[in-house]
């Protein structure tokens, strides 16, 4: 029950907003777009050696529930492991759960977002890792 | 044209809204074509004045008005009628909605509509947000540069299509059109 | 058969009708034509102990003063109101709400009596359409009524549901400004753009309209539906109370000062300085008020107006000076200042060769005759109105998504596809708005509902349909559908601050109580009339679609046509009605058969989900129609 309260604090205080250095090797930067309604979405995410999710920011233009969606995913990515990110799931609800609803872009858009910024880290690691293999 | 049904009162054939025979208003079609409806043929041209000169004539005959004094069922189609032909007009008067409409059959890309422009270019959009922030005067002249080449690129399709070209390329077009009016319009804040 | 067109006004109604060709206000056997829009409850008893209607009009105006507390006036300002806001309002107008008993309905104390502002304003319809009565020396068929076209859904349901009570056939909601330049364009005959610039007691409307091949059509509307001409009273009201040294005026101290500020008013539209004597309880007053004086004093509200004006033109893509007319309704477009500003503002002399206090009754008629379909305007002229404010729903994040806009033609419709936001959400919460601000809680709430029974499902995957339906009287309508599961929600916008359908017949049943013997007399007609309508389909599909009739259908509806026609001769309404409704029930699957029949017939060719939807809104409506 205390979910859905949790979850609606986050559309009114939306987290995680900022930049991270895009040029660091552990920085992994996705940039998506909503062809619906030009919501342009920035998510980076900061992937220590451990493969553990240290930070994670975004700067989404867009309207309120893209930038909500934004700021959730954040949140729950932040101290997780790449493998959680890239399986994401929001958890299971309680019952009888009634939210009101989102526009389906906005949902995806976050989603889309952390895979977006996942594959930009592995193509730097990859990178990096290349020389010395 | 108008396909030829068969009236639902009076059983005899009809084309067109309004049955001639018996005057009962006839099932709307659930997705009517948006030209055809206002008697108009699909064109990414259009003259306004003339769309509203179809549209109060169509209007005239399937307003819920003129079915005051008639069943509920007629004064319901009446209203779809008449709501498709108000839907019409919006969108053939709209120069986006209209290409929008002409080149994927709706007036606007779908929301599951994935198609990413590419990355430069997304790139480029974020950038133009970023710095309407701190000069918008400078970000809206930018993107109005952008939006410009787009609209340029989009009638010479439309005209292409007139000669036996496709609409193929337009909803990219479109696509970095709606990027660019965000960042016109100050996005949804 | 005559339809009539009523202008229920703020501070005064009217009700006029087509005559010849001409459209007339109905006088009161006094021979006046303005009714005032006042209601008072003197808690006379009927010999039987149930309560007296109350006065209503003039009546109820003589010695307002004196009964402060039981006379409602300027009722249509609460009229759709949440108790909030109703608040706001009473406390400028000396008014006691009572207490909503944990509801959020706006009921008025008057005196020993509460009442709602719906029950208030079927008085006074119910005056004028007896009036008209007795003028036609027939029942009218339909009803025309006029509201502001800043009206939002709440304040037209309220107005709907008021002709309701009064028992009348409400027709059509027409939009005053709409009326006035259909009164106007006709009488000039001429194409063109007209603005309307209406001024009453309580309300301030604008609306552009384009009069082009027989089409009326509004392109913009805009206004301020807390603006009026009281105002201009209460400005000079604070006056004298200041002048008196009175604090905080309430009841029949306040309403001495407002009466003397009315006056003042009045005065200064024809003369250049006004007498002021009053007696305020204890104190009294006696001062001179110029022109130029009272000029300053009311000049912020009246360059409020402008706003609006500004806005209209803007939705219009017009500028001041494309408009072919200049149109004023309203009492208080005669102050001169107002028609300073509006001249000046559009550069251009208004229009004033139809008195603004009957302009709009006079287009109301005209729209009543066109609606009777024989009228001769009836196939060349269209009024085509607009949704005077945006409808959206609140989505996620507080964030309001329209689907409607602002200056929308009516008849509309819209959908949206929305989805959940965590895995496994059952519901959703459907908050319908109205407004132009970004933010749900900054808009207008109109209706709350949730849209249950969704599967398990994980985030993102439901497809919730949502379809706003605004008829041509601008009133709204939503429905909702899971597009897997077709689940699916439909409401006509309930207004929490409104009043429910049960709400209402139970107020139309007392009404009737204690109505006269004719309203009696009238109802018992129609529920033969509907009777009768009832019979005709009955035996016209009988001898059309005979082969549809399945088991001993036959038989019972045999049975009960036949009973129902015996009690038509009768007086008994309640059978009457029953049996209407039985006969309505055995023949509904008969109906349906039928109904489906026609349909697939109609619809040969197009696909299997479109006949399935066109079916379902078509059985909807043949329900409607039978409720």
């Amino acid at each position: 029950m205390a979910y859905s309260d949790k979850l609606v604090d986050h559309f009114e205080n939306p987290r995680n907003m900022g930049v991270l250095d895009k040029d660091s090797d552990e920085v992994g930067t996705g940039l998506v777009g909503a062809p619906a309604c030009g919501d342009v979405m920035k998510l980076q995410l900061q992937i220590n050696d451990q493969g553990i999710i240290e930070d994670a920011k975004f700067k989404t233009f867009g309207c309120g529930s893209a930038i909500a969606s934004s700021s959730l995913v954040t949140e729950m990515v932040k101290g997780k492991t790449v493998e959680y990110a890239e399986n994401l799931e929001n958890g299971a609800i309680a019952e009888e759960l009634s939210l009101p609803p989102v526009k389906i872009h906005c949902s995806v858009l976050a989603e889309d977002a952390i895979k977006a910024a996942l594959a930009d880290y592995r193509r730097k690691q990859a990178a990096r890792n290349a020389p010395t293999a | 044209m108008l396909a030829v049904t068969q009236c639902w009162q009076c059983r005899e054939p009809v084309q067109g809204p309004v049955c001639a025979g018996c005057g009962a208003i006839q099932p709307p079609p659930a997705h009517p074509e948006l030209f055809t409806i206002l008697g108009l043929s699909p064109s990414y041209t259009i003259d306004r004045k003339a769309v509203d000169k179809a549209w109060r004539g169509a209007s005239r005959k399937v307003h819920p008005d003129r079915f005051a004094g008639a069943s509920a069922v007629q004064r319901r189609m009446a209203l779809q009628w008449t709501a498709h032909l108000n839907r019409a007009r919006k969108v053939i008067r709209d120069d986006t909605q209209r290409a929008w409409y002409l080149a994927t059959g709706s007036e606007r890309p779908g929301e599951r509509d994935k198609n990413q422009p590419d990355p430069a270019f997304l790139e480029q959009v974020f950038e133009l947000n970023m710095l309407r922030a701190e000069d918008p005067a400078a970000a809206i002249e930018r993107a109005r540069g952008l939006q410009s080449t787009e609209q340029e690129r989009l009638s010479a399709l439309f005209q292409s299509q007139a000669q036996g070209g496709t609409l193929d390329g337009a909803p990219a077009i479109l696509g970095r059109l709606n990027y660019l009016r965000t960042v016109i319009d100050g996005g949804h804040e | 058969m005559a339809n009539i067109g009523i202008d229920l006004g703020t501070t005064n109604s009217l009700v006029a009708v087509v005559m010849g060709q001409t459209p007339r206000v109905l006088l009161d056997d006094e021979g006046r034509s303005l009714t005032p829009s006042v209601v008072r409850y003197s808690g006379a008893k009927n010999p039987d102990g149930s309560d007296a209607p109350p006065m209503i009009g003039w009546e109820a105006l003589e010695n307002a003063v004196e009964h402060a507390s039981t006379t409602l006036t300027s009722v249509k300002r609460f009229m759709g109101r949440s108790l909030d806001e109703a608040r706001k309002v009473a406390e400028e107008l000396h008014y006691t709400l009572a207490d909503g008993e944990g509801q959020d309905v706006v009921r008025i104390q008057a005196g020993d009596k509460v009442v709602t502002p719906v029950e208030v304003s079927a008085w006074i319809l119910r005056l004028l359409y007896m009036r008209a009565n007795e003028c036609l020396m027939a029942e009218p068929t339909g009803v025309v009524i006029t509201v502001p076209a800043y009206f939002d859904d709440a304040q037209r349901q309220a107005t709907r549901d008021a002709g309701k009570l009064a028992g009348m056939n409400v027709l059509r909601l027409l939009n005053e400004p709409t009326a006035a330049a259909l009164a106007y364009g006709l009488q000039e005959n001429s194409q063109g753009t007209y603005v309307v610039f209406d001024l009453g007691g309580g309300t301030f409307d604008i609306s552009v309209l384009e009069l082009s091949e027989g089409v009326f059509q509004v392109l913009s509307t805009a206004g301020d539906t807390r603006l009026g001409g009281d105002d201009f009273d209460r400005e000079v009201a604070k006056l004298i109370l200041a002048k008196a040294g009175i604090e905080n005026a309430t009841g029949k101290v306040l309403r001495a000062a407002m009466e003397a500020g009315e006056q003042a008013k009045r005065d200064l539209t024809t003369g250049e300085i006004a007498e002021i004597s009053v007696e305020l309880g204890s104190a009294s007053v006696q001062m001179q008020l110029t022109r130029g004086e009272f000029n300053e004093l009311i000049r912020p509200i009246a360059e409020r107006t402008l706003m609006s004006c500004k806005q209209a033109l803007a939705d219009a893509e017009m500028e001041p000076g494309d408009m072919d007319g200049v149109v004023l309704v309203g009492g208080s477009t005669r102050v001169p200042l107002v028609r300073e500003i509006v001249e000046q503002f559009f550069g251009r002399e208004p229009l004033s060769n139809l008195d603004p206090d009957k302009v709009v009754a006079l287009g109301a008629a005209l729209q009543a005759d066109i609606l009777t379909g024989s009228s001769e305007l009836s196939d060349d002229l269209l009024l085509m109105d607009v949704v005077p404010l945006s409808l959206g729903v609140e989505t996620m994040g507080g964030v309001v998504e329209r689907l409607i806009w602002r200056s929308s033609p009516i008849p509309v419709t819209a959908s949206e596809t929305f989805t959940t936001q965590v895995d496994g959400q059952n519901a959703v919460d459907l908050h319908v708005l109205q407004g132009e601000r970004e933010l749900a809680k900054d808009n207008r709430s109109l209706a709350r509902f949730k849209l249950k029974g969704i599967p398990d499902m994980p985030a993102g995957l439901p497809r919730v349909k949502v379809t706003f339906t605004v008829d041509a009287d601008g009133i709204l309508s939503v429905s909702a559908t899971e597009q897997y599961t077709k689940t699916h929600a439909e409401i006509e916008v309930q207004h929490s601050y409104g009043l429910g359908d049960d709400e209402i017949e139970a107020m139309l049943e007392a009404a009737i109580d204690h109505a006269e013997s004719d309203v009696d007399q009238r109802l018992l007609i129609e529920a033969r009339v509907e009777a009768q309508q009832v019979l005709a389909v009955v035996d016209k599909s009988l001898s059309r679609d005979a082969d549809l009739l399945a088991g001993n259908e036959a038989q019972v509806i045999s049975q009960v046509s036949v009973a129902l026609r015996q009690v038509c001769e009768g007086d008994d309404r309640k059978r009457i009605q029953e049996l209407t409704t039985k006969l309505d029930e055995v023949t509904a699957p008969f109906a349906q058969r039928r109904i489906e029949r026609d349909l697939k017939l109609a619809l040969e060719g197009q696909d299997a989900l479109e006949v399935l939807d066109v079916l379902d809104r078509s059985v909807k409506a043949a329900e409607d129609a039978a409720n």
